[in-house]
């Protein structure tokens, strides 16, 4: 069995070795002295920063939960019309690019709260609500509230009923959202640049200082292996917590309750706060892009409709933005990529996961090896592409699959955090059930494992698509020919002067938001509309 | 009973296999990586000898594609390389790969293996950390004698070819001095005055281009005590942010809510302020402080190991011409380094251009940017 | 004809069935008697394939089929909790096996009618599983195993946890059923009356085992 399971694995742990261990190997051997780590491991900086990096990154987690739990919790046990729209409108936040969400909180908050620890937090928090929301709610709909009544009628308190039944059933997937939510904030970078202010430094922002404007490379790539380790403990520490999760009860049937009465107000509430907090900077970007200066203006959206043929033209707005076709160029360049990266990702992601799944306890090495791309410092990764995928036919540099493939790799851990606790929840039995029925190995895989996983490989799909569109990490560190992407065009425009140019650039970050809602609605539609008509277990 | 076996013998067959699998990967990773050392050194000896590398690559008829590696700011009109391969055949193919310090850096770690055969951008903060690490291929261009002289004496032996240059300066926001009766500063020196105490914010030189500018700007005005004055100004409530955006955009009082009338900005701003309006204004509402200017100058060079040498070295040509460099100055608001183009009158009626920018010598900078940022952060940023 | 021959099987390192021979004729039916924990299920897992046997043989029709993966062995189960398919409707549970075989979708629907009639659920092809009560659920797995026609159908404890009436027309349909079809039948059961009811003859657990 384990043979069969590790194949599936395979083409995952390829990619990675080759498109993450080796470039940092590369980089490693070729920039880094002895010196270079005597020099980093002892100055006093460097121990403050990593000491700031871990506890906001451990504040940032509990303001993520605190923020993203109650919905987490109503979507993922109720059923109620319009569930897949508040699902997409609360997951926007993840998907668009540090500069644009960091330029709404900016429009959003008062000037004296621009650089601040609160601000750098908050907006952690609102990043990572997609992060929690996409991991925990699908193991919550499969989680068994029958267990829960059976525990309060043999007599269990409330307190024992969750420290017995729900807390053990749920750890794996708490576990996993709370790691990856930590792992983000803790190498995050824009944010604590520019909502965290010049004195605040993560140990990510400083390997940016060090590499790109002190220009030392040695003690860039040493402060991110310091990164690694620190991570790699924590995550340890965590998945120790999570360890006998392999025994959870398991469930498979969708056990949703149509929210009425008391809880349709509760979870009304719920919707409408965490949707506000989600929409307020948005809406402050939107409410930005009609504005010049301090007057209503539609000049923005004019200049971005009509600027096509003035570029040359000194007499009338230069082409300091960018023209309509540019931008459908981009957006489509940008889909381009993220299509083709979320497809990557997604079959390397159910092969490990599978593997995962079946190696139980085994597999959990595979497992912490799938976080790996996550705390790869993403500057040290750009720069190890850079060197070693650089001569001869391998010379894949600014190429747009070359972008997509990167992406694959910051996205797969994503996938895989979200495949594998569902699929843990698949009842072994069900394959039984199937086999005795004539079902083939492969037949178990589509009609059991892929059916059953179909909620969770819409909401992995989603995900690396985001990393895509947003250019996290290491995907914002290639050089890429061709249109110029949306997050590139907003942080350039709001890099210069002119009253005109900063509200092109809100003017775009506004059709960023909504180009990414409505990729966001078309997943969630799209996910529905595939299954059987008659198949709808929700009901 | 031949059939018991059934189980214990597919478990045995795990280990090996399992060993198997991972020996394969092994194996595989290795040859990659073997391929790549392999070439890096072989590369490496290629460019140990550029002097008698590939001049000849462009006597094919094959139409050449060129990649100009560039920042994110580089950004001329759609069409202006339409010209270019209409007289030559050669096509453009522009690469951005992130701000100016982010492509040196890469330049740097891919010396002699390139990611692009012509780099953009590249401007005299960051100039000799390239050219220390051998990224360029010398080349003189034919317009030289029409280029800012100034500029082409930073870069000797044609190493690199100056294309623009900006000025970093105080800008202040002029109703706001105006309403209160107050001087405007008109020099570095007068910034650490009483006066102006909680009136200055900047971005930091660690994370922004003309943050780091305004450092050196200190430091070519006041030499060794540039430190001391750095020290007097944090006392007098200077506010350091990340980026330039931020301090203009958040914090500065003629472009936002901020409490904050004097800014570390460019010279161009001001006609910015202008041409980006809606409706324009008749005049700017920022100034500059013309004493407080560090000149920036942005250099192009072609990558040693291109394959495209004489080709790249038409698009040095085509990239200091009349025709290009006309597009610099609305679309990317610097000066044109050819002394011939043409500048747009708005430009000209609303940018100050000061005649004794403050300067430092390249190779200075480079051999102690390092120390300058660290004392910095010691100093500024507790 | 089922023969199960000095069959042991294994859970990890603890002995659960231990040298047990069973013999069931064709159209035979067979109840298996034992208290809970005492491998009965195990034993029916070993038959379906779905358990590796540690020693011993299974023979189907003189073939042996010890080796041959669940799903080509011909044996149905009806599984204790049902195991139906949540995320397919009541007519593509049933039409499983069709489904796996290839069998168009429309034929398929016609054959699941045609199976849920008999198990008396006609108009139920379109429900939803989650919709069903416990006495539904068991027809609809009845019917789904029926459909795949196997040679041996294995029943884990069919009617328990269902409450007296539906226990007791569950019974009746399930004989009338088995009768018409002359299915062979292993039924294991902790409930000495529905053995008696539904098989023609019962045996403990202990006396399947040599030892």
């Amino acid at each position: 069995m384990s043979n069969r399971s590790l194949r599936a694995a395979i083409p995952a742990l390829v990619w990675l070795a080759i498109f993450l261990l080796l470039p940092v190997v590369v980089l490693l051997t070729a920039q880094v002295e002895a010196s270079d780590i005597s020099r980093v491991l002892t100055r006093q900086s460097t121990w403050r920063i990593a000491w700031f990096s871990l506890w906001q990154a451990l504040a940032s987690v509990i303001a993520t939960f605190a923020l993203a739990l109650p919905l987490t919790w109503f979507i993922g046990r109720h059923q109620f019309r319009g569930r897949g729209v508040v699902r997409a409108f609360a997951s926007v936040g993840f998907f668009l690019p540090s500069v644009v969400v960091a330029a709404g909180f900016i429009a959003l908050l008062p000037t004296r709260l621009h650089v601040s620890l609160a601000a750098m937090i908050a907006a952690h928090a609102y990043f990572n609500i997609a992060v929690v929301l996409r991991v925990i709610a699908p193991r919550l709909e499969t989680f068994d509230i029958g267990l829960l009544a059976a525990a309060r009628t043999l007599g269990a308190g409330a307190l024992r009923t969750f420290t017995s039944v729900a807390w053990p059933a749920m750890r794996t997937a708490v576990v996993s959202a709370a790691g990856v939510v930590f792992i983000y904030c803790f190498t995050s970078y824009a944010v604590v640049r520019t909502l965290g202010g010049v004195t605040r430094n993560t140990i990510e922002s400083d390997i940016a200082v060090r590499a790109y404007a002190i220009g030392d490379l040695g003690g860039a790539v040493v402060l991110s292996l310091v990164q690694v380790v620190v991570i790699a403990t924590v995550v340890l520490l965590g998945r120790a917590l999570a360890r006998d999760a392999a025994t959870a009860p398991r469930r498979t049937t969708l056990t949703l309750t149509a929210a009425a009465g008391v809880r349709a107000i509760v979870g009304a509430v719920i919707i409408v706060a965490t949707l506000t907090v989600v929409a307020a900077p948005l809406i402050a970007l939107a409410i930005s892009s009609l504005q010049v200066g301090d007057t209503w203006s539609f000049a923005g959206w004019r200049s971005l409709i009509d600027n096509g043929a003035v570029a040359a033209t000194p007499e009338s707005a230069p082409a300091a933005a960018t023209s309509a076709f540019a931008l459908v160029d981009s957006l489509v360049t940008s889909g381009r990529t993220a299509v083709l990266a979320a497809i990557v990702a997604l079959v390397l992601a159910t092969g490990l996961a599978r593997t995962v799944v079946r190696l139980g306890t085994r597999g959990r090495w595979l497992d912490a090896v799938s976080m790996v791309p996550l705390i790869v410092s993403p500057v040290t990764l750009g720069l190890g592409l850079v060197v070693t995928f650089d001569s001869g036919w391998y010379d894949w540099r600014g190429t747009w699959w070359f972008v997509a493939v990167v992406h694959s790799v910051v996205g797969l851990p994503l996938a895989v955090r979200v495949l594998v606790p569902v699929w843990r929840n698949v009842a072994p039995s069900l394959r039984d059930a199937a086999a005795v029925l004539g079902a083939t190995p492969r037949q178990r895989f589509i009609d059991i494992d892929l059916r059953l996983l179909r909620p969770a490989l819409v909401a992995a799909a989603g995900l690396v698509a985001a990393v895509s569109l947003g250019e996290f990490g290491a995907a914002s560190m290639l050089s890429r020919s061709g249109a110029e992407t949306l997050p590139v065009m907003i942080a350039r425009l709001l890099g210069r002067t002119g009253d005109l140019v900063r509200t092109q650039a809100f003017v775009l970050a506004t059709v960023l938001v909504v180009a990414c809602v409505s990729a966001l609605l078309l997943v969630e539609s799209g996910a529905r509309n595939h299954s059987h008509p008659r198949d709808n277990t929700h009901a | 009973m031949h059939l018991p076996d059934v189980v214990p013998s597919r478990m045995r067959r795990t280990l090996p296999r399992t060993r198997r699998t991972l020996i394969g990967l092994l194996v595989l990773v290795t040859l990659t990586a073997a391929g790549c050392a392999q070439d890096a050194s072989r590369s490496q000896d290629n460019g140990g000898a550029d002097t008698s590398t590939n001049d000849s690559t462009v006597t094919t008829d094959a139409p050449v594609t060129l990649t100009l590696l560039a920042h994110d700011s580089f950004t001329p009109s759609e069409t202006i390389f339409d010209a270019f391969t209409a007289d030559t055949g050669i096509v453009v193919r522009v690469v951005r790969g992130g701000d100016a310090g982010a492509i040196v850096t890469k330049a740097v770690v891919s010396a002699g293996n390139p990611e692009g055969d012509v780099l953009w951008g590249v401007d005299n903060t960051l100039l000799s950390r390239a050219v220390d690490a051998n990224v360029f291929t010398p080349y003189v261009t034919v317009h030289r004698d029409d280029l800012d002289a100034a500029g082409v004496a930073l870069a000797p032996d044609g190493v690199v070819t100056p294309v623009d240059s900006g000025d970093v300066c105080i800008n202040y926001d002029k109703q706001w001095f105006a309403e209160r009766r107050i001087n405007p500063p008109l020099t570095l020196q007068a910034l650490a005055s009483a006066n102006y105490r909680n009136l200055l914010v900047a971005p930091s030189p660690l994370t922004s281009s003309p943050g780091l500018a305004f450092m050196l700007a200190s430091i070519a005005e006041f030499g060794d005590e540039w430190t001391q004055w750095w020290t007097t100004l944090r006392d007098n409530g200077v506010l350091i942010v990340d980026s330039w955006s931020h301090a203009y955009y958040s914090h500065f009082t003629a472009a936002s809510d901020g409490e904050r009338p004097i800014v570390v900005s460019y010279a161009t701003s001001p006609p910015a302020e202008v041409i980006f309006a809606d409706p324009r204004p008749t005049e700017a509402p920022t100034a500059v402080a013309a004493l407080t200017c560090f000149r920036q100058y942005e250099f192009a060079g072609i990558l040693r190991g291109t394959k495209h040498e004489a080709a790249a070295q038409k698009l040095i040509d085509f990239l200091v011409s009349r025709q290009f460099q006309e597009d610099l100055p609305l679309t990317q608001f610097v000066w044109p380094s050819n002394r011939n183009a043409t500048v747009p009158q708005e430009f000209l009626d609303y940018s100050l251009r000061p005649e004794n920018p403050l300067i430092l010598d390249p190779t200075i900078i480079a051999a102690r940017r390092a120390e300058w940022l660290d004392t910095f952060s010691d100093v500024v940023l507790r | 004809m089922l023969d199960v021959v000095d069959l042991t099987v294994r859970r990890g390192a603890q002995v659960v069935v231990r040298r047990a021979d069973l013999l069931v004729k064709h159209g035979e039916r067979v109840a298996v008697h034992g208290p809970s924990g005492c491998g009965k299920t195990t034993l029916l897992h070993a038959i379906a394939g779905l358990l590796a046997v540690d020693t011993g043989q299974i023979l189907l029709d003189g073939v042996d089929i010890t080796a041959t993966a669940a799903n080509r062995r011909g044996i149905g189960v009806v599984f204790q909790d049902d195991q139906l398919f949540p995320h397919f409707d009541v007519a593509e549970n049933v039409a499983y096996s069709l489904r796996v075989q290839g069998v168009a979708r429309r034929e398929r629907r016609r054959h699941a009618d045609d199976w849920l009639e008999r198990v008396g659920l006609g108009g139920f092809a379109q429900r939803t599983i989650n919709s069903l009560s416990g006495g539904e659920a068991k027809r609809v797995a009845l019917a789904r195993t029926l459909a795949a026609s196997p040679r041996v159908v294995l029943l884990d404890e069919p009617l328990t946890g269902l409450d007296a009436s539906l226990h007791d027309r569950l019974l009746i349909d399930l004989r009338l059923l088995f009768d018409q079809l002359q299915t062979t039948v292993v039924l294991v059961t902790h409930d000495r009356d529905e053995g008696a009811a539904l098989a023609h003859r019962a045996t403990e657990f202990s006396a399947l085992l040599r030892e």
